[in-house]
């Protein structure tokens, strides 16, 4: 039996090392230089160990708390249009019995789209002069608006832009599982007499549970490291307005080259994750 | 010792000592010693750092690895490598990056201390962190064994690249100042120049506009409704506001307002914010009333050095401030713009202050070599190649580049081909380079997002300003404690 189980570990031991290298390491590596006073291109800032001060000088800064604040808002509106827009697409392509596949590989397009050219096109789609939105707003006769370059609006863009881009991929996770629903279901409520909505709420979307934590589970992360888009649009601004974490993040890692605070924020950032991620897998857990 | 030996020993000493200077200077010179690089009589800067270099590299496959950047000064460079490659014989390999990639590559190679590359081109803004870097070649021998000529330059232009040592670590490539361009054919059409002479009492003049009093009533004066549909679609002016690019319009008005009694923007011997003053004060409010007045563009909150040309070149704004270098676009007729050609376009000195000093602020490029490079000479000669007079006025006639030269500004068919430069030699005493400290780029963006709280009424200027010192200190301990 001990032999057996010595077996086993060496099968193992590759793929132990590989993810103690590529994924266990650097994260240690992070933890450590965080603890550090650390400037990769001021080398006059003395290299020296201030245990958790990077921490409390990143709990203690009003743009820490911003950015975190400004990614919770980004993370719960968008992910949730997102899931709401995505049922309704899949929902009504699920009742298109021509063309279903057509539709359904066009509304993936705008997920393929590398995130850098979803930046750039969206610099151009909310160009104030010269974009399709505002062309469509005077259309309407409604007020142009300075969609990224307004701090009233920066926000919203960007929130509009990630819906955009990613609703298809919510929408064709919910078109799986409603095809995977069986017809039965929908024929017992018939016979019941229940009406649209009653077997929206109590049969779809009850059995599309796990499918909506699994979305969301994606999204949420997903949206939390939302980088490309923001970077391209507005570097974060105007004054703040779309400076999420990853963001500020990526300003003080790598435009001022602070690595010992850049990865406190980075290991900030990964507790979180892991909680959040941690707390909807139970809950998928338990739907199973 | 007896006298016989101490005689013998003084003897020898008298015949060895010399004849070891003698092997040592003629090895010297052997391998490369001043006496045998010398220009010839007449000879022209880029012949010499040509011929030196095809020497040194004699018998041997030399490969030059340079990291550009990916403006248009770098295309100019480019057009020209051919011709340097044809006369040495060596290859150059390069790769163009943008500023925020150059400036990642850059600083996490030679943190590594393996740097794959000889020659690096690096923006002014954001050079000071690098320049102090000892992973940089100190250029002070190279200099002294070939003069590259740093009184020829533009204003400042042989202080750019010394290090808190007083060694050069890099060489100019680029120049620019910070000019204004303007709709020729309004400010020049006689109907509107008698109509604002009628309304404002005074004679409209693009060349002496102020920011607290003319350039104000020049964009009340254009912004107005063209096409009769009720709304603005002109307007008076338009300039840096967006992330970094707003520490620009800050800097070219502060500069104007501010008394030349102390350094601008921050102290970098104390480490102190140095703005916080009336001068700063005065200049954003001027600033701010022709935003709120809506006479510069809606979407000033996002127009960067880039957007800014698409604005003015549209024909949306009847002035626009930033680097000359971006004006090159509509120097020419374009079909790629409505305002664009001489007919169109006036080029001239941004905007001063009544009763004070016009001034401006100068940036550019500046180029270093790699200290674990394998072959510096020859990366100076190129460098000094690139640098030369005859090289200056080729790149610039690609109407790509801004030139290091003062005899390049000087001359009637470059300035032919680039009609920009005339404006970039007005009021010389009065330009002043980006700063050069620790903290520049840092600095730009705490005081875009200040401008930008101050822009949509967030905060009031004093707030604003007050805020911006406040994160610009803490910046600047950072830098300073030991």
């Amino acid at each position: 039996m001990a032999k057996k189980d010595r077996t086993w570990m060496i099968y193992v031991f590759p793929a132990l090392l590989l993810v103690l290298l590529v994924g266990i390491g650097p994260l240690l590596y992070s933890l450590v230089v965080s603890t550090f006073q650390f400037n990769l291109a001021k080398l006059q800032i003395p290299f020296r160990f201030v245990g958790l001060r990077n921490y409390a000088r990143l709990f203690t800064d009003p743009g820490f708390w911003n950015s975190l604040g400004l990614t919770l808002l980004f993370v719960a509106v968008s992910v949730s249009i997102e899931l709401v827009l995505g049922t309704i697409l899949a929902l009504v392509l699920a009742e298109v019995e021509r063309g279903r596949s057509l539709f359904r590989s066009l509304f993936l397009i705008s997920m393929m789209i590398t995130p850098i050219a979803v930046g750039l096109m969206g610099r151009f789609i909310f160009s104030d002069v010269s974009g399709i939105v505002n062309w469509m707003f005077r259309l309407l006769g409604l007020p142009r608006i300075i969609w990224y370059g307004d701090p009233r609006f920066a926000l919203t863009t960007m929130i509009i832009l990630d819906v955009w881009e990613w609703s298809s991929f919510v929408f064709l996770l919910v078109l799986a599982g409603l095809m995977g629903i069986p017809p039965e279901f929908y024929e017992a409520a018939h016979v019941e007499g229940a009406g649209f909505l009653a077997r929206l709420f109590s049969i779809t979307l009850p059995t599309l549970r796990p499918m909506y934590v699994l979305a969301a589970l994606i999204r949420v992360i997903d949206a939390f490291k939302e980088f490309d888009k923001i970077y391209i649009m507005t570097k974060g601004g105007p004054n703040f307005a779309t400076d999420l974490f990853s963001i500020h993040n990526y300003m003080i890692a790598f435009k001022e080259f602070n690595i010992g605070m850049g990865s406190a924020m980075s290991i900030v950032f990964l507790a979180m994750m892991f909680g959040i991620g941690t707390l909807l897998v139970r809950v998928l857990t338990r739907e199973a | 010792m007896s006298r016989k030996k101490v005689v013998l020993l003084v003897l020898a000493a008298l015949v060895l000592v010399p004849l070891m200077l003698f092997v040592g200077c003629t090895k010297q010179q052997g391998s490369g010693g001043l006496s045998g690089y010398k220009p010839k009589s007449g000879e022209a800067m880029d012949v010499y750092a040509v011929r030196i270099a095809k020497e040194l590299a004699k018998g041997k496959d030399i490969t030059l690895r340079a990291i550009l950047t990916w403006d248009a000064p770098s295309e100019a460079l480019i057009k020209l490598i051919p011709k340097w490659e044809a006369a040495t014989g060596m290859k150059v390999k390069y790769e163009k990056l943008s500023t925020l990639e150059m400036e990642t590559k850059v600083n996490l190679e030679l943190s590594s201390g393996k740097p794959e590359y000889d020659i690096v081109q690096y923006d002014k803004y954001i050079y000071k962190p690098v320049l102090e870097n000892p992973g940089l070649l100190n250029l002070d021998p190279y200099i002294k064994k070939y003069d590259i000529d740093f009184a020829g330059m533009m204003t400042g232009m042989g202080e750019w690249g010394k290090a808190d040592d007083g060694s050069n670590r890099m060489l100019p490539f680029y120049w620019c100042t910070y000019t204004m361009v303007y709709r020729k054919d309004l400010f020049e059409d006689p109907k509107e120049k008698a109509a604002f002479q009628k309304k404002y009492g005074y004679e409209l003049d693009p060349d002496n506009l102020t920011f607290d009093k003319s350039y104000k009533d020049a964009a009340e004066f254009f912004t107005r409704d063209t096409n009769k549909d009720g709304k603005t679609d002109l307007w008076g002016t338009v300039e840096l506001f967006a992330p970094y690019a707003a520490g620009d319009a800050f800097m070219g008005r502060y500069l104007n307002y501010w008394n030349n009694d102390k350094p601008y923007l921050s102290d970098a011997a104390a480490g102190k914010a140095n703005f916080n003053d009336d001068a700063a004060k005065a200049a954003l409010k001027d600033a701010l009333d022709l935003v709120k007045k809506g006479y510069m563009v809606p979407e000033i909150l996002q127009t960067d050095w880039a957007s800014i040309l698409g604005v003015f070149g549209s024909g949306r704004a009847a002035m626009a401030l930033c680097y000359t270098p971006t004006w090159v676009a509509v120097q020419s007729p374009s079909s790629e713009f409505k305002v664009s050609g001489p007919e169109k376009v006036g080029f001239t000195h941004i905007p001063g202050v009544t009763g004070k000093p016009r001034s401006t602020i100068s940036s550019g490029w500046l180029s270093f070599i790699n200290k674990n490079s394998p072959i510096p000479e020859i990366a100076y000669l190129f460098l000094l190649w690139a640098g030369s007079p005859q090289i200056d006025k080729e790149l610039a006639m690609t109407t790509l580049h801004n030139p290091v030269r003062q005899s390049t500004y000087a001359d009637p068919e470059v300035l032919a081909a680039n009609p920009t430069f005339a404006a970039e030699a007005m009021h010389k005493e009065g330009q002043y380079a980006v700063p050069d400290h620790l903290i520049y780029a840092e600095e730009q963006l705490i005081l875009s997002n200040a401008m930008a709280a101050m822009v949509s009424g967030k905060m009031s200027i004093e707030a604003g300003l007050a805020e911006a010192e406040k994160q610009i200190n803490a910046k600047w301990a950072e830098v300073k404690q030991k």
